[in-house]
């Protein structure tokens, strides 16, 4: 892990599985409370990842990287989750009974994720750099200084990008609809 | 110019999108000239750059949880052991519930099956899942659902199979059923009562909410769900699940306590916050706390942050309107105005109780939020008002600290405090019993008076309380043409502001209250009785002793006249005297009288179990102070099992008696004993006191000082630690309570030989102390004479010596202890410099120091070994030989086998010895001395080095 921050993409490759293990567990931890009221930032989610998985200090940009594979085994994470319950919905044996009345179900969180999904991979054959940069923000919960210390774009450059981004995704998205 | 339609399109979004009005149009207008198949979409972008509506962020988050719930259920059908799972119930915090039914035998059973979700199967949740098993096996009350069975799957999941509780959500049924609100208290007091038997089983349930108490058609509420209980039982702490922050997650947000949100480790008080929210909406049919709240930040933050409504305005404010007139509808007999005015007074007191931010302000136990329910029910007077006596009593230590700190020794101080303690919970006790008796119209006039305000209060605390009361006390002097009535106003206004805190004010108007009352006190005893009872408190609490037990012995003189010797009710007379005599320093005196009050308790009934308790452990207390230690030890020892019958294992003062008993053992050196108890009191003592909680802090800090004396330096700086950490925490870097860590890390450094880590503490502690304190503050002095003691001992003479020289000056100020510690050191370091004749003089003084302390008490071991040393520097061998043999047969005979200051007593002894050339005599004492130092403080310790040196095969 700490050669990583210089370039040793390995080290990175050698921490993918393990990112992704911990992401997932923690996330599932997250919501073992049944109240649906929480708001779940996946800054959370990543900095536990971090904590659990890099328990020696490292210096702040080696961290920013760290949260850049977190972001995207984040995106992993959620779309083989999102596109394994889309078939079980299909086969139609998951009618879900809710015993708690404050457990507010949301529209369809499933094909809401596989839609970004499938807009950003778009968006990725236009400019793959806006793609990364929605990724380590949305998916990773980065701030811009966290991305700016990734990729080396200036925080303006990433605010410029981010907000194209968002308004081309969304207008993508509000097509599809 | 970029050629790509994409690229095309990006740089007109980054132009426009910082353009607005006439330029933005003219703009637009030129790109649908330049790019009229691109504009449209443009356009769209611009739109969409507008709305802030919709963000990624939530879909994200929608993905997550979606990502992380149970898939399929392909349960259903399956056969659990001899159970078959026909329905699913529900998916809990930790996997699904379904009905299941058994039909083996010739009868049949339908019971709730719960599984533990596969994807939940790690050894954290396992650990959690087992241990609802295990919660759920000793509890066994007919408010708990109770366990039946429990087993693993054929993938290895765990399920546990239980009653099944076919009902509704608590407060669904209230409202269905429209319940009255006496019908909703009482089925309320069920709950309490089911959550205060899992309190004395030692679980805490930590998730109490509506969805998990459901009553079914018998009217029976069934608690559910221990699923993220904690097991407090030491001997199952390997069961609990770790105290995280993931812990506060577990739980619901609006039923969280400001300690949990804070991911703080949970107690009893936790459940009784819990069982305030859940009162609260039974009420109302709302939140403490406001409505719009949503996000489980914000409602994070009001539950740390926001004081809670008061359960009557909620239900008269316009936004709470359509759920309070539900509340009465279903109560077709109580329209909205009389619902407010039940809830006003006693019943938003008892919620707000419950609401506390601070724990200890809250009900102590479910059982006391049940019984001031049950007070409530029939009429009589609530405890719920002003503050609770954890909380004055805290108020106290905090006011008093300094001149504590300053004028007495340490442990003799936190003695008193244990006392002062207890004494505490009877005068409370004291003063509810007075409180029942007081005239209805009294009271209803003070609830008038507050309910007048009470809108303006709905934020306030203590200070519009203090408003009140003036406001109050400004009525009464219009009514002088009723002078009886007036004096019970009087009593019951003056007390109020005795639990305020102001006590001079209230000694005032008690004093005028007595004189009031007097002319028709043979009518009245009671009136005058509770008058000058409370005058009497009120001028204790204010220092006026001698008063006050003129007061008190006036109150008791009426009472017996009234009521004969034997009432039950002067047993707190006697006690409330004893308190005082003990508390001006007049144990022998305060003895009889807790022992008349024991007496007169005798065969009393159960409610006077407490007061019982209350009278023999303050005497403890003062058999403790007079030195008469068997019979301390033996009234401690005895009453602990009673206490733990009457109080409860958790309570407070359970828990401080365990520690009272550990210092009297101390004080007899019966290490392993106290050591025991101290534990057990630190044990509790984390389960029922949030951290930073003073006498958390103090028990572990006696328990460090056991560890220290028995050898244990490990442990007992890791105690120290600890402690430190924690006031770094709640009192900070610049506070007294932090030196006095320093102070005791350095102690235990010193014993352990590392003088250069005691130099370092020592002198930190001083130079604090010295910052807050100044140079006579009893911490500066004391850390002074220590970090001279570290000096010397590494030879350095010089810095030792002016140490010395500053705190000579302010040794008054210290205990006798510490003033010995003093002339010890002074000689030490005189005898060192080759000034024995002056050294003489300061071991003359520390003999009379200790005049009063009998001859083989073992305390004096270290001392004379010290003072053996420095007759030893200074070549008076014999005299040397005379003390260093004393204390070698202390320690032999008074100290544990093996006890390393046993053992340096019988080093400096057989270093005399070998002075004296008796080798013969010397040699064997050296080696078992070196041993057990050996097995203490390891090959390098310093003193081992020495002893090694005069013997003839080391």
């Amino acid at each position: 892990m700490k050669n990583w921050g210089s370039g040793d993409k390995a080290a990175g490759d050698e921490l993918t599985p393990l990112i992704y293990d911990e992401l997932h567990k923690r996330a599932e931890r997250l919501f073992r409370g049944e109240n649906a009221a929480h708001t779940l930032q996946p800054t959370a989610l990543v900095h536990e990842a971090y904590a659990k998985l890099i328990k020696v200090d490292i210096d702040w940009q080696d961290r920013a990287h760290f949260f850049a594979l977190a972001a995207r085994m984040m995106k992993r994470l959620l779309i083989n989750h999102a596109n394994a319950r889309l078939a079980a919905k299909r086969g139609g044996d998951a009618i879900k009974v809710t015993l708690f009345d404050d457990q507010v179900a949301s529209a369809d969180p499933d094909s809401d994720l596989l839609d970004l999904a499938a807009a950003l991979k778009k968006l990725e054959a236009h400019d793959a750099r806006k793609a990364e940069l929605v990724e380590m923000k949305y998916f990773g919960g980065m701030t811009t200084e966290e991305i700016s210390a990734v990729t080396n774009l200036s925080v303006a450059t990433i605010g410029r990008d981010l907000r194209f981004a968002r308004a081309w995704l969304k207008d993508q998205l509000s097509e599809g609809a | 110019m970029a050629t790509d339609p994409f690229k095309i399109i990006e740089q007109a979004f980054a132009h426009a999108s910082d353009l607005t009005g006439d330029a933005k149009i003219a703009f637009l207008k030129r790109f649908k000239k330049t790019h009229p198949d691109l504009i449209d979409q443009l356009e769209r972008l611009l739109d969409s750059d507008r709305e802030s509506g919709k963000t990624f962020s939530g879909s994200v988050e929608a993905a997550i949880k979606a990502a992380t719930e149970d898939p399929g259920d392909h349960w259903l059908g399956r056969q659990l052991g001899v159970w078959k799972l026909s329905r699913r119930l529900g998916s809990g915090g930790m996997g699904a519930v379904f009905l299941a039914s058994r039909s083996d035998d010739e009868f049949q059973q339908t019971a709730a099956v719960k599984i533990m979700g596969s994807q939940l199967l790690n050894a954290d949740a396992s650990s959690r899942f087992r241990a609802e098993r295990q919660i759920l096996s000793n509890l066994n009350h007919p408010n708990i659902a109770s366990l039946i069975d429990g087993g693993t799957t054929d993938e290895d999941l765990p399920y546990l199979v239980m009653e099944y509780v076919d009902g509704a959500r608590i407060d669904v049924h209230c409202d269905s059923n429209g319940l009255s609100i006496r019908e909703r208290l009482s089925l309320f007091v069920e709950v309490c009562d089911a959550i205060d038997y899992a309190h004395r089983n030692l679980v805490v349930h930590r998730d109490l909410k509506p969805s998990n108490i459901l009553v079914p058609r018998t009217g029976t509420p069934k608690l559910l769900d221990f699923g993220i209980a904690k097991l407090l039982d030491p001997d199952q702490l390997e069961l609990t699940a770790p105290q995280t922050s993931d812990d506060a997650r577990a739980m619901t947000p609006e039923y969280a306590s400001p300690e949990q949100v804070r991911g703080e480790p949970v107690s009893v008080a936790s459940d009784v916050y819990a069982l305030g929210v859940l009162l609260f909406r039974l009420l109302t049919g709302h939140s403490p706390y406001d409505a719009s709240l949503t996000t489980r930040h914000e409602i994070e933050s009001a539950i740390l942050g926001s004081a809670p409504r008061r359960p009557s305005d909620v239900v008269t404010s316009a936004s709470s309107e359509a759920a309070s007139l539900q509340l009465s509808k279903s109560n077709p007999e109580l329209p909205l105005k009389k619902l407010r005015q039940r809830l006003a007074g006693d019943l938003d007191n008892i919620v707000l109780k419950c609401l506390q931010k601070e724990p200890e302000r809250r009900y102590a136990t479910a059982r006391e939020l049940a019984s001031d329910i049950d007070r409530f029910l029939d009429g009589r007077a609530v405890l719920a008002r002003g503050d609770s006596w954890a909380y004055r009593a805290k108020k106290f230590l905090t006011r008093n600290a300094r001149p504590v700190a300053a004028g007495v020794a340490v442990i003799a101080t936190i003695v008193a405090l244990v006392g002062f303690y207890t004494v505490r919970l009877a005068d409370e006790r004291d003063k509810a019993q007075l409180a029942a008796a007081e005239a209805t119209e009294v009271s209803d006039f003070i609830r008038d008076v507050f309910f007048s305000a009470a809108p303006r209060i709905a934020q306030g605390r203590d200070v519009t309380a203090l408003d009140l009361l003036e406001q109050a006390e400004a009525q009464i002097d219009e009514m002088s043409e009723q002078p009886l009535l007036q004096g019970r106003l009087m009593t019951l206004i003056g007390s109020s502001l005795n639990g305020l805190g102001e006590y001079e004010k209230s000694a005032v108007l008690l004093s005028r209250a007595v004189d009031n009352i007097e002319p028709f006190a043979a009518d009245n005893v009671d009136d005058m009785v509770s008058a000058l009872g409370r005058l009497a408190e009120a001028q204790r609490n204010s220092g006026d002793f001698e008063p006050s037990l003129e007061n008190r012995r006036r109150a008791l003189a009426l009472s017996r006249e009234a009521y004969g010797d034997a009432h039950y009710e002067n047993a707190a007379f006697h006690n409330m005297i004893g308190a005082t005599l003990s508390e001006t320093g007049r144990c022998d005196e305060a003895i009889p009288e807790y022992q008349r009050a024991t007496e007169i308790l005798k065969d009393a009934p159960e409610d006077y179990a407490a007061l019982k308790l209350s009278a023999q452990a303050t005497q403890a207390v003062c058999f403790d102070s007079l030195g008469r230690y068997a019979e301390a030890e033996a009234v401690n020892r005895s009453i602990i099992p009673e206490m733990e019958r009457v109080s409860g294992e958790l309570h407070p003062n359970t828990i401080n008696q365990y520690s009272n008993l550990g210092l009297v053992l101390a004080r007899q050196w019966k290490l392993e004993e106290a050591i025991e108890h101290f534990e057990i009191a630190v044990e509790r003592g984390n389960i029922v006191w949030p951290a930073g909680n003073r006498f958390r802090a103090t028990h572990k800090h006696y328990l460090s000082i056991m560890l220290g004396r028995a050898g244990d330096f490990e442990k007992a700086l890791e105690l120290q630690r600890e402690i430190a950490a924690s006031t770094l925490e709640f009192d900070g870097p610049d506070s007294i309570s932090y030196a006095i860590r320093l102070y005791g890390s350095g102690s235990l450094s010193a014993s352990n030989g590392d003088l250069v880590a005691a130099e370092r503490y020592f002198r930190e502690a001083a130079e604090l102390a010295d910052s807050i304190y100044g140079d006579d503050g009893a911490y500066t002095i004391m850390s002074r004479i220590y970090l001279a003691r570290s000096l010397r001992q590494q030879g350095q003479w010089e810095q030792a010596e002016d140490m010395l020289g500053k705190v000579a000056p302010h040794i008054d100020r210290i205990g006798v202890d510490h003033q010995v510690n003093f002339n010890l050191e002074r000689a030490s370091l005189l005898s060192q410099t080759d000034r024995g004749e002056q050294a003489v003089t300061y071991l003359d003084a520390v003999m009379s120091l200790r005049q009063g302390t009998p001859e083989r008490d073992p305390s004096w071991a270290q001392p004379l070994t010290q003072m053996a040393s420095a007759y030893r520097h200074m070549g008076a061998l014999e005299r040397a030989k005379d003390l260093s043999e004393r204390a070698h047969r202390i320690g032999q005979e008074g100290l544990p086998n093996e006890n390393w200051i046993a053992a340096l007593a019988t080093a400096e002894y057989a270093r005399v010895l070998a002075e004296l050339d008796e080798s013969a005599a010397s040699q064997p004492l050296a080696k078992a001395a070196r041993n057990a130092l050996l097995s203490t403080f390891g090959p390098d310790d310093y003193r081992v080095a020495q002893l090694s040196s005069i013997l003839n095969d080391p």
